[in-house]
């Protein structure tokens, strides 16, 4: 505290100089910190997309894997396919006698798994007033981006499936600020209905 | 040029000041480090949470196709268990493998509510527990990182812990562990017989037979059953009147054919009502041509040498995709099935099932003494461009499916040619196909 360090002081052109100095300096970190951040909220995004899109792929094909289950030999057809998919909505309709009582009445027997505008849902019932359950929102179901949904289920063939492809396409609800454009994650599966091996 | 002083004299008393002014590049300098850390941070976990999401997705399907694998192990041990039965009667039921199953006490205990890993005290498994004193089908495995075991009990029909096997359905239920305590049951019911019984010396699916026995005098057809005393099918069994009266046609010398008592046009039949109506399905046939591909030793094409068929004593599943030529000389056996033409010498020799199914023709014209002995199917399911595997299979004749004709078509079977050879019927050769078939999976769970 002696008078001498007072006399080291800056100068007003100084403080200036170096007041400018920094804010170019930290004008470089925000913007590395803006980037960083939109980075991070993009990753985030993305993988919530991903898991979102998993998720339900695997519910969906633990589901059909146990498709056509009859152990009472009753002739009960595993599936049924929506005659009329269009793209803004498609089903599979799924049957399986799980507590082996020779029907498909009881509960979570009967699967209706839709596709609707950006939802799946499902009812795991055979009576039609039950809800549908939501599984997943934001499925855009379009792959190629090309504005149109494609269909989730394909069989390998219309009149006797014996393997469906499901696919699923996630969108981030809102575009990504660094490219305009929505961040897709597409998974699919190939489900053998296996009761006929 | 004053200026500087006053500033000068205006800095001059708060030192401390000035002194945490210039300290300030240095805080602000750690405070932008550390939220840049912090950013990294964050920017890591995201990705941390990301590996983890599908590390959990590969554990689910690790375990699945671990228990899966028990499953096809299971199943192919039951197979081949059966397959080494002392006696025909063993080898035709179940029941002996169910009994062993069922363990000392002789009651079936398994139930896969209270199936169970038992892990060391490092979390590995060290095997299963809750199945009371069963003998599993295959005891516990170790594949690809995890562990699998597989367990035989009856099928839901018979009750599941019964130990007789009435229907020839049998369940098999796999269990498969993977890391991090990943566990998956998978149940499949299994069936015995991979094709309902044969109908006929000569089957002739479709709404007409093209048939031709020859002229030969010498050439015998029966339906007499070679094992079975008293058992007598039909030499032709044909899908209705219609189809009967055209395969009657091809009947050139009745006198040599018999089938029990019967002979001549009586041994031709028309067999739909008592046939199994599987056959008269030509999704059946087609899904049934799948599963033999799928179960074949030996899925070849016309260059695929005879040496690579089966023989009498070493019979062999056999899928041929296209035409197929089989020369004389040739004694081969087990189950053949051709999509294309079969050209079957006169001379050339067969123990088992011969199924012509796809373009569905059978040509025989050389002469030759050569003795099929089994059963022939024939069927047309190709479609108007007689190729299998394409979109107008069982079509009909117009090609177009979901139209009232679809189906099979007219398929052909044309014996022609001289010779002293015998074309019978014999259940213990196509019991002996049927062994050599895989258990079918008729139903298929995850639990």
């Amino acid at each position: 505290m002696s008078p001498r360090h007072a006399e080291e002081g800056f100068s007003l052109l100084e403080l200036l100089v170096s007041l400018a100095l920094f804010s170019m300096a930290m004008g470089g970190v925000a913007g590395l910190l803006i980037q960083n951040s939109q980075i991070n909220r993009a990753t985030q995004v993305s993988a919530e997309v991903q898991a979102n899109a998993r998720n339900c792929l695997s519910m969906i094909v633990a589901v059909l894997r146990t498709a056509g289950w009859d152990p009472r030999n009753t002739g009960l057809s595993a599936v049924s396919l929506d005659p009329t998919p269009s793209n803004s909505a498609n089903y599979i309709e799924v049957y399986a006698d799980l507590n082996e009582d020779g029907d498909t009445d009881d509960a979570d027997e009967d699967v209706t798994i839709r596709w609707t505008g950006t939802q799946i849902s499902w009812r795991k019932s055979s009576d039609t007033s039950k809800p549908f359950v939501v599984l997943a929102d934001g499925i855009s179901n379009d792959a190629d981006g090309d504005g149109n949904a494609e269909t989730m289920f394909v069989p390998d063939s219309s009149t006797h499936p014996t393997r469906i492809t499901v696919r699923i396409t996630a969108r981030s609800p809102t575009p990504d600020p660094r490219s305009g454009q929505y961040i897709r994650y597409t998974v699919s599966s190939d489900v053998v209905l296996r009761r006929n091996l | 040029m004053n200026g500087p002083k006053p500033t000068r004299t205006l800095a001059r008393p708060p030192v401390p000041g000035l002194r945490q002014e210039r300290g300030s590049a240095l805080v602000m300098a750690i405070f932008v480090l550390v939220l840049l850390a912090g950013m990294g941070a964050a920017l890591l976990f995201v990705s941390e949470t990301e590996v983890k999401m599908s590390q959990v997705d590969m554990r689910s399907k690790q375990v699945f196709y671990i228990s899966e694998a028990g499953l096809e192990d299971g199943r192919e041990t039951l197979r081949v268990t059966n397959l080494q039965g002392a006696t025909a009667a063993l080898r035709g039921s179940l029941n002996d493998e169910l009994t062993a199953a069922a363990g000392a006490n002789g009651v079936i205990n398994f139930d896969p509510a209270t199936l169970a890993a038992v892990y060391d005290s490092a979390g590995n498994v060290t095997g299963f527990t809750g199945y009371g004193d069963d003998v599993p089908l295959r005891a516990t495995t170790s594949f690809s990182g995890g562990k699998y075991a597989a367990f035989l009990t009856n099928d839901p029909i018979d009750g599941k812990t019964s130990l007789n096997d009435t229907n020839d359905r049998v369940m098999i239920t796999a269990v498969g562990t993977g890391t991090n305590r990943a566990l998956e049951v998978v149940q499949a019911i299994v069936e015995r017989n991979p094709f309902p019984q044969m109908p006929a010396t000569i089957t002739m699916i479709g709404p007409l037979a093209s048939f031709d026995g020859g002229n030969s005098n010498a050439k015998q057809y029966t339906g007499t059953d070679c094992a079975i005393p008293g058992l007598a099918l039909p030499v032709v069994g044909t899908i209705g009147s219609a189809s009967e009266a055209s395969a009657e046609l091809g009947v050139h010398k009745p006198s040599t054919y018999t089938s029990g008592a019967a002979t001549g046009l009586a041994t031709v039949s028309d067999v739909n009502a008592t046939i199994d109506p599987s056959w008269k399905k030509c999704d059946y046939l087609h899904d049934l041509a799948r599963q033999v591909r799928a179960a074949a030793d030996v899925v070849g094409n016309s260059s695929t040498p005879s040496t690579s068929l089966g023989t009498s004593t070493a019979p062999k599943i056999v899928y041929i995709e296209g035409d197929y030529s089989i020369s004389g000389g040739l004694d081969g056996g087990g189950l053949l099935w051709v999509t294309g033409t079969l050209t079957f010498s006169g001379n050339a020799s067969w123990s088992g099932v011969l199924f012509t199914v796809g373009k569905g023709d059978f040509e025989r014209s050389g002469g030759g003494n050569g003795v099929i002995s089994g059963a022939n199917l024939v069927a047309n399911v190709a479609g108007p461009d007689r190729l299998m595997w394409t979109a107008d299979d069982c079509s009909g004749p117009d090609g177009v499916v979901g139209t009232s004709d679809d189906g099979a078509a007219i398929a052909t079977y044309n014996n022609s040619g001289g010779g002293t050879g015998l074309t019978q019927y014999c259940s213990s050769a196509i019991s002996t196909v049927e062994e050599q078939f895989p258990l079918a999976i008729v139903g298929f769970r995850q639990r």
